[in-house]
């Protein structure tokens, strides 16, 4: 774990649950019958998008310095506040900043398919994305805690902005910490990313 | 001497140095190889200590004592005097007594690019001036230990080799659960990459779990004939009052030793956290026994990369190896690599491994043969683009060689022939790197033309092999598939000396895209060579893993041919690929125009729902018949199909734009009757700061489709354009949706705008972020769940729900 320092993470190994694809799709097993063509279509779908991802991950890693008045990091301006940070970091030495995103060329794809009336397939690309995205997360989140593991630490759960008392808006200084338009990714006056399938993180490290 | 000691008995390696240190110091050391020099009587008194408790071997206290690490400290300069230092100390505690030294060389600390900064010459050198200083000072052995990455592991070992006489350990650290190193490598892994090199003892120390290593030594000895070093942490340290201490006492780890031996280990000891005691107990228990590992029968070729190891043999599944890295006939490659680029390369390189392919064959061409540096660097690349293991396609022997120093794990080399100035060279590489050969049935004459001439080059070859000290797991032999275009006999010739090869022993391996060079359908001709020849003890062939029909024959052989155990591989790729169950075409029994349109409809089959409104328009019927009488009991139907669940959300979608199309068709056509009844009007849009429009054009899209005249303002649209063009276009709603948390102040401004301007509207709300609380706190006049959901509550709100 090194502290500090930008680091770039590229190879992922991932592996996309169909399942839940279907899943979110409203597929419902022993209820739902599809035909052959639709079968195809989803399948052509998974190979397909498979090609459009480009993955790619960054992180930083940051000491906690001080835990009054909201969490302050060495050599950050980020001040983390809150029920939800200080419950997460409760334990933590030390805080990662992480984002993964899987490119902007299945969004793209997206629009085009949108302008050009084949919503079906638009709609399963989007799906299949935000399926990509989580399990590109998990894979750079198992190998944070390989690299934690090894100087016998241990990681809390990842957490995002927008969930309990932690806003959106903290994405922005994510974003800053992690020079994400370094990544080609972009933020709106409303804090939203694109390529929207990104994720930004924080996770605890403990001793 | 240490080997012949190991044939005698069990050998008790000491415990830990550096948490002995601490222990009895009361503090920690940065830098602990400086107390060699500082306070030396405290190394020494740990020594006489593990002596005194039974230790065969004590390690010198020098794992830091490298010029990389020491440069930490301003140290770099003090390499020799340091290591030396440190054997003298363990010299001095061993005096009178039979007891081993082993010099401790620990992890550089750095990791090798392109994971780190540092040139495999960096890591080489560091550690040929390490082992030289320990063997001037006069140790016995040298230990290299707590290994995270096998590919330093593996340098250090050839350093040591070559710069000293000295036996090598080597013994790798899996900290992880999962068990795997640092860079990724599974003990099964790592045991492949060290089982053909010339490290004298192979093993595991520190890491995880003492328990763990018991599963860990279990897979080592897969691979690994080498007596077995065995020394774990005293348990998992656990934290108290500040204080990191390790959990397990003498009694306890004692018994996890005694394990270790019964799997198998025959040197065994303490790392971090274990004291005297802990080795006190192990030698009363283990002093005098035999080593317990039998001489595992290994019959099966291995090869393996960082992450991920390759098995050929009868009893395995038949392996792919991928043959697309060749500029050979690839064009576009050929240019690439012309231009020393590696973009391609690395493109095919995923491709294949996407596909199945179990191993990637990488030549590259002219340019890898003629450029040492362009060739490794391509192999340093490769390895951090796929985890396959590869086989390296080149006959340079300076090319090969520096891949192999960059290669973390057991490469293959592709291939020795029976030319002298072949095997002269390439046995011995391959000896010294610890790496796999192909064996190819050629020699100075060229390939022979009958199957028999071709087999005895093989034998004579692989008598060869093993007298360069290679072994059974690392031979593959090639009999050579040579095109049918020249002479019909040539497959015939390859399935005979396949069948002749394989009795003898050897596993086989071709390069099956050869055979069609030069006629149709090479596809066809390859995928009925490969079943023949497989039936025949094929094991293995380079061939194009993209080709799907070639792949999913070879499944099915595995399976005919018992290759494949339980045929657990087939049924993974052809059962229950996620069990959905695909329905017919619904049968239905009448022809009528009118019967076909309203199926085209519900099966959303766009083109025949277009068609069809045409015939019945050519027919005479009326518009707005077909429109009342047809499309809308379909689409109907289709919306309950989608509640019920029995159909999910594309085909939702399918049988709204196939609706569409008929819609198109029919409006012209639509006449009075249509117009009369005035259609609602609902703006839509995604609201400002929002890019996201996916689930707004799908509504959208069914609102007009269930009759709704829709305008749609596209997404990013501020609330004072939505309910502006709402008023201007007098419409009867307003939708609205945000996806995320931050744009919901949004909605709320269009729900405010219209409560101001046209208090008349009624504004529905939706989006992922959206909940129904939310829609009733700022005054919106109801949530919608998704589409279907919309077009319910709209039809509530305007009072003439169906």
């Amino acid at each position: 774990m090194v502290f500090d320092k930008l680091l770039k993470y590229e190879n992922f190994q991932f592996e996309i649950d169909k399942r839940a694809v279907y899943s979110l799709l409203g597929y419902r097993k022993g209820e739902t019958t599809i035909s052959k063509e639709m079968a195809t279509l989803l399948e052509n779908s998974f190979k397909e998008a498979i090609e459009l991802v480009d993955t790619k991950g960054v992180y930083i890693v940051r000491r906690i310095k001080e835990k009054k008045n909201g969490i302050s990091l060495f050599n950050s301006e980020i001040v983390l506040r809150g029920k939800s940070m200080e419950k997460l970091l409760y334990g933590s030495f030390g805080v990662i900043f992480m984002a993964v995103t899987i490119g902007p060329e299945l969004e793209r794809k997206i629009s085009e398919d949108m302008e050009n009336g084949s919503f079906e397939r638009a709609i399963v690309f989007d799906v299949i994305g935000s399926e990509t995205v989580e399990a590109v997360a998990n894979s750079f989140n198992s190998y944070l805690l390989i690299q934690a593991r090894q100087i016998k630490n241990s990681l809390t759960r990842r957490f995002s902005p927008g969930y309990g008392d932690l806003p959106l808006e903290f994405q922005r200084e994510i974003y800053r910490e992690l020079s994400l338009s370094r990544l080609g990714i972009e933020i709106n006056e409303k804090n939203i990313l694109f390529p929207y399938k990104t994720i930004t993180a924080i996770i605890g490290i403990e001793r | 001497m240490i080997s012949d000691k190991l044939k005698e008995r069990v050998l008790i390696l000491d415990g830990a140095m550096g948490t002995e240190i601490i222990r009895r110091a009361g503090k920690s050391f940065n830098f602990p190889e400086i107390l060699n020099l500082e306070a030396k009587d405290l190394i020494l008194e740990i020594h006489r200590d593990y002596i005194e408790a039974g230790a065969d071997i004590i390690e010198t206290n020098s794992f830091g004592a490298n010029r990389i690490k020491l440069s930490e400290y301003g140290a770099e300069s003090r390499v020799e005097e340091l290591n030396i230092a440190a054997v003298e100390i363990a010299k001095e505690a061993r005096k009178g007594k039979e007891v081993l030294i082993a010099g401790s060389m620990g992890p550089v600390g750095k990791l090798i690019n392109p994971l780190g900064e540092l040139s495999e010459s960096d890591v080489y050198k560091t550690y040929a001036e390490q082992a030289e200083a320990l063997e001037k000072g006069g140790a016995d052995l040298l230990l290299i230990e707590t290994q995270i990455d096998i590919l330093e592991a593996k340098i250090a070992l050839i350093a040591s080799k070559e710069s000293t006489s000295l036996p090598v350990a080597v013994s790798i650290s899996y900290p992880l659960e999962g068990g795997r190193t640092v860079t990724g490598s599974d003990p099964e892994t790592a045991s492949i990459a060290f089982s053909s090199t010339d490290a004298d003892v192979f093993g595991l120390n520190c890491g995880g779990a003492p328990e763990d290593f018991e599963e860990f030594i279990g897979k080592i000895l897969l691979h690994s004939s080498k007596p077995l070093i065995a020394y774990a942490n005293a348990g998992v340290p656990e934290k108290k009052d500040d204080r990191v201490f390790y959990p397990l006492g003498p009694e306890e780890y004692a018994k996890h030793a005694w394990k270790f031996y019964e799997l198998g280990a025959s040197i065994i000891g303490g790392c971090c956290g274990t004291t005297p005691s802990h080795i006190r107990l192990i030698s009363e228990r283990l002093r005098g026994r035999k080593p317990l590992k039998k001489k595992e029968e290994r019959h099966f070729f291995s090869a393996s990369s960082r992450n991920s190891s390759l098995i050929v043999g009868n009893s395995f599944p038949f392996r792919i190896i991928g043959e697309n890295v060749n500029p050979f006939g690839r064009k576009k490659l050929n240019q690439e690599l012309k231009e020393g680029k590696l973009e391609l390369v690395r493109e095919y390189a995923r491709r294949q491994e996407k596909a199945g392919a179990d191993a990637l064959d990488i030549n590259l061409g002219k340019k890898g043969e003629s450029s040492p540096e362009f060739f490794s660097s391509a192999i340093r690349e490769l390895q951090s683009t796929t985890k396959l293991p590869l086989f390296l396609d080149n006959s340079n022997l300076t090319s090969l060689e520096l891949a192999l120093l960059s290669y973390a794990g057991k490469a293959v080399i592709n291939s020795v022939n029976g030319e002298r100035n072949s095997y002269e060279s390439f046995f011995p590489l391959a000896n010294k790197y610890g790496a796999s050969v192909i064996l190819l049935a050629m020699d100075e004459e060229g390939i022979p033309e009958k199957a028999k001439d071709r087999v005895r080059i093989i034998e004579r070859l692989y008598k060869m092999a093993l007298d360069f000290g290679l072994h059974e797991e690392d031979i593959l032999a090639d009999p050579v598939v040579l095109t049918i275009s020249t002479s019909q006999q040539n497959a015939i010739e390859t399935l005979k000396a396949i069948e002749m090869i394989k009795s003898i022993g050897i596993h086989t391996v071709v390069g099956l895209s050869n055979l069609s060079f030069g006629l149709p359908r090479r596809k066809l001709l390859n995928s009925s060579f490969l079943p023949m020849a497989m039936e025949r003890g094929l094991d293995s062939a380079i061939l194009n893993p993209l080709d799907e029909n070639l792949c999913s024959v070879i499944k099915a052989c595995d399976a005919i041919l018992a290759r494949d155990r339980g045929m657990r591989f087939y049924i993974e790729k052809f059962g229950k690929e996620l069990e959905i169950e695909v329905e017919e075409k619904r049968d239905f029994k009448s022809n009528a125009p009118e019967d076909e349109l309203f199926y085209a409809i519900i099966e959303g089959e766009e083109k025949k729902a277009e068609e069809l409104t045409k015939v019945l328009i050519k027919k005479g019927e009326n518009g707005f018949d077909i429109l009342e009488k047809i499309l809308s009991p379909a689409l109907k139907k289709v919306g309950e199909y989608y509640e019920k669940k029995i159909y999910f959300l594309p085909q939702l979608i399918l049988s709204a734009e196939a609706m569409e199309k008929a819609s198109k068709v029919l409006a012209p056509f639509l006449g009075t009757e249509g117009k009369a009844k005035r259609k609602l009007k609902i703006v839509i849009a995604t609201v400002k700061g929002d890019l996201h429009d996916i689930g707004k054009n799908i509504a959208s899209l069914v609102l007009r489709n269930y009759g709704y005249e829709v305008l749609d303002l596209g997404k990013n649209t501020g609330a004072e354009e939505i309910v502006k063009t709402a008023c201007s276009q007098k419409a009867d709603f307003i939708g609205v949706s945000s996806l995320m948390t931050t744009t919901m102040d949004e909605i709320e401004k269009v729900v405010k705008l219209r409560d101001s301007m046209a208090p008349e509207i009624k504004v529905v709300v939706g989006g992922a972020a959206v909940t129904p609380s939310f829609a009733r706190e700022i005054g919106a006049d109801a949530y919608c769940k998704d589409a279907m959901d919309a077009i319910r509550k709209i039809e509530k709100l305007s009072g003439e729900s169906k």
